[in-house]
């Protein structure tokens, strides 16, 4: 693995963790070992900054839940689906910019495109191959996908 | 005199309505109880909401549809009514160019996303 790609990597454990941590009260650990269920929603972010990073959150129905809960501090059944889009989104945006400022360092200049749900890893860049990264949270284990581009 | 200690009613502008719950519930857990809060989801209907109430503090994000934050903190220290307003800055990116623009601007702090309660705490003697 390159250095840069070292970098990408430190970067994307670091915004994961503190993502999960302050804004959902979530231990996420980076971990060997994959996911089992299929069962997953894609959510896909990029930053565009000295290079271009695609971030996909790949993440299973029950810790989508439990991080809209935690946020919320209310049931899932009580949410509407557009407080349940919307806290995603913003969920995914604030990942993205601690990603930034991990990636990049904390002057720099970077833009976030408008969060996205994907089906598939390869419907969001078909033929492009993403390096993946594996983290627990307890009950869960879920895939974060990262693609670099210069 | 901290930035927080006069305000009674904060004027919370941000286009993710999770954002301003955050931002809310943070604030009501730092800050003194009572405080009422207004909410706006661009810079366009803040400074409605800014013409037809009196508010102390304006707590906004950058990045937001129709109207952004920095448009919006320029048009609130054009405004002579408004002008003398404190503007807090919440946003998950940063930078110092951004920084410097705004600060020319009069705001008076930024808090960088994710918004948490011991955040606010280390910037409550942060003067007005």
């Amino acid at each position: 693995m390159s250095s840069d790609a070292m970098i990408a990597n430190d970067a994307l454990t670091t915004a994961v963790t503190e993502t999960f941590g302050e804004m959902a009260f979530i231990d996420a650990v980076p971990t060997d070992t994959a996911p089992v269920t299929n069962r997953t929603q894609l959510f896909l972010i990029e930053i565009r900054g000295t290079s271009t990073e695609t971030v996909i959150l790949d993440l299973p129905a029950a810790l989508k839940r439990e991080i809209v809960e935690n946020i919320h501090a209310q049931a899932w059944e009580e949410l509407s689906s557009s407080v349940i889009d919307d806290c995603l989104l913003e969920f995914l945006n604030v990942l993205a910019g601690a990603y930034g400022r991990a990636r990049w360092g904390e002057e720099a200049r970077y833009k976030l495109s408008f969060p996205e749900v994907c089906v598939t890893v390869r419907e969001a860049d078909p033929g492009e191959s993403y390096t993946v990264g594996y983290f627990e949270t307890g009950d869960s284990v879920f895939a974060v996908h990262l693609l670099s581009r210069s | 005199m901290g930035v927080f200690d006069k305000a009674r009613t904060i004027l919370l502008v941000d286009d993710s309505s999770t954002s301003r719950m955050i931002t809310q519930r943070c604030l009501e857990m730092a800050l003194a109880p009572g405080i009422e809060f207004l909410e706006a989801p661009d810079g366009a209907e803040a400074l409605t909401i800014l013409a037809e109430h009196r508010v102390d503090l304006i707590v906004t994000d950058i990045n937001m549809p129709k109207m952004d934050g920095v448009t919006f903190a320029w048009k609130v220290r054009l405004q002579p009514e408004t002008s003398d307003l404190p503007v807090i800055v919440l946003s998950s990116m940063r930078n110092e160019r951004l920084r410097s623009a705004l600060q020319g601007l009069g705001v008076k702090l930024f808090i960088q996303k994710p918004i948490s309660p011991a955040k606010i705490m280390d910037l409550l003697e942060v003067p007005a």
